[in-house]
């Protein structure tokens, strides 16, 4: 027995501990769980409601469960514009478009602190914008700015990705239709969807992709099925949004009496 | 076959073809189809001129009645503004009504020396046509630049509308095309006044 009393030594027959056994257990459960998610066989559920906000022109707040996630996704979009530009900004013929991301402190499983805007926001916030960009009339607010800002109150992320596709998909929903709740014109209202990795935006109404992302490897046969899987989806998603839209045209005629229509 | 809209309209919605309607505020035009570009109600007018041209189809959201909405200062409109500083050459207004819509943040005007009256456009004083504080109605000529819009009040039915008498401060109210005068003291201002309605 040893004599040194600063040092804490295990005993001298132990061995290290194995991991080998364990990362196959782990590479199995991701396959399963992978060949559950391309099945999709139970239906995302969607919760959308607008103009929960007084302030902004337009708002809406969306809640997106994808079944073979533990924990939904929960953003607030909120929308200002079309608003006089500051004097700084040159001349521009069309609507300007800014649109800022950010993650609540709880948003994700570690508990972040308060920060200026993360590589993952900034990506994110580009990546909703390109995708609903093309969507907007823009020429018809010459020298205003349209700004958008999205919330995420909670998202399955562990805190710190470096790529959310399930986040911007489910944002590109909530900012399409709190534009529409802004009365904002469009060509079309911008859905998106995310399955197996690959995540896209498209306008239905023209079929368009507006933005295309995807991460991981896929077998170029596979990747035809999962963009058809993710338009589905994305086209799942955009009933939900034209029922509550148009139920919130009707809500508005029921409280504007005597307007005629 | 039935070329009626729906009467309600979501953005994106194909509503009529083009060979039926022609494309009105709240929607647009693209390949022989007309789309909704707002969510609300659809609404068709006749077209005015001749029996030749298309009704026209649009989408409202309702909110245009109750004097709110998005609104942007558009060539030709009409506004109210407020007269905020004056300068020899140019008189500074912030935009408060576009139409009938009230705006939710002001935009910003210029009304130049040479666009305050139809005549004589090289000697008007601005001093003698607007103060601060003053309300106007004016006309939008033109965006302008990365500033301000330019607007013209060069019309009998535009220019000063209300104003605040300097001394007593109660509403001046217009005496000719360029005086308004105070009910309380009496004294007579000058201003480029618009004809009351």
């Amino acid at each position: 027995m040893s004599n040194d009393r600063r040092r804490n030594l295990g005993p001298s027959s132990s061995a290290p501990p194995i991991y080998q056994k364990d990362i196959h257990t782990l590479e199995s459960q991701l396959k399963a769980l992978e060949q559950k998610d391309s099945q999709s066989s139970e239906p995302q559920k969607i919760f959308l409601k607008t103009s929960l906000l007084t302030k902004p022109n337009g708002s809406s707040y969306l809640e997106l469960h994808v079944p073979s996630t533990s924990t939904p996704t929960k953003l607030l979009c909120a929308i200002y514009g079309p608003r006089p530009t500051p004097r700084s900004t040159p001349y521009s013929p069309t609507a300007t478009l800014t649109l800022d991301l950010s993650f609540s402190p709880f948003s994700t499983r570690t508990r972040s602190l308060p920060h200026l805007r993360s590589p993952l926001e900034r990506t994110c916030a580009k990546r909703i914008e390109d995708s609903i960009r093309s969507a907007i009339r823009a020429e018809l607010y010459p020298k205003t700015q349209i700004e958008i800002f999205v919330c995420v109150l909670e998202a399955p992320l562990s805190g710190d990705e470096a790529d959310a596709e399930g986040v911007w998909s489910a944002a590109v929903n909530a900012v399409g239709a709190a534009l529409v709740d802004a009365g904002i014109e469009m060509r079309d209202i911008p859905s998106a969807a995310s399955c197996d990795g690959l995540s896209l935006a498209t306008l239905l109404a023209t079929g368009e992709i507006t933005e295309l992302s995807s991460k991981g490897k896929i077998d170029i046969g596979d990747w035809d099925k999962r963009v058809e899987e993710c338009l589905r989806k994305a086209a799942e998603v955009r009933g939900v949004v034209n029922a509550v839209l148009r139920r919130d045209v009707e809500r508005r005629r029921e409280e504007g009496d005597g307007m005629e229509f | 076959m039935s070329t009626a809209p729906p009467s309600i309209a979501i953005t994106g919605q194909p509503l009529a073809p083009t060979s039926a309607f022609i494309p009105g505020p709240g929607t647009y035009a693209s390949h022989d189809q007309i789309h909704a570009s707002l969510s609300g109600y659809t609404t068709t007018i006749p077209s005015s001129s001749d029996s030749n041209s298309l009704p026209i189809l649009s989408v409202v959201t309702g909110e245009e009645e109750s004097g709110e909405g998005n609104v942007v200062p558009g060539e030709g409109n009409i506004v109210l503004g407020r007269v905020v500083r004056i300068s020899p050459k140019q008189a500074v207004v912030n935009i408060l009504v576009v139409g009938d819509v009230a705006c939710r943040e002001e935009f910003q005007g210029i009304i130049r020396q040479q666009d305050i009256r139809l005549t004589q456009t090289s000697h008007t004083k601005i001093y003698s046509s607007f103060r601060p504080n003053d309300i106007i109605r004016a006309q939008i000529i033109s965006l302008g630049d990365q500033y301000s819009y330019f607007l013209s009040t060069a019309r009998n039915d535009l220019g000063v509308v209300f104003a605040m008498c300097e001394e007593s401060g109660e509403m001046m109210y217009p005496v000719s095309y360029g005086e308004m005068r105070c009910p309380k003291t009496g004294v007579v201002e000058e201003r480029k006044c618009a004809k009351p309605v």
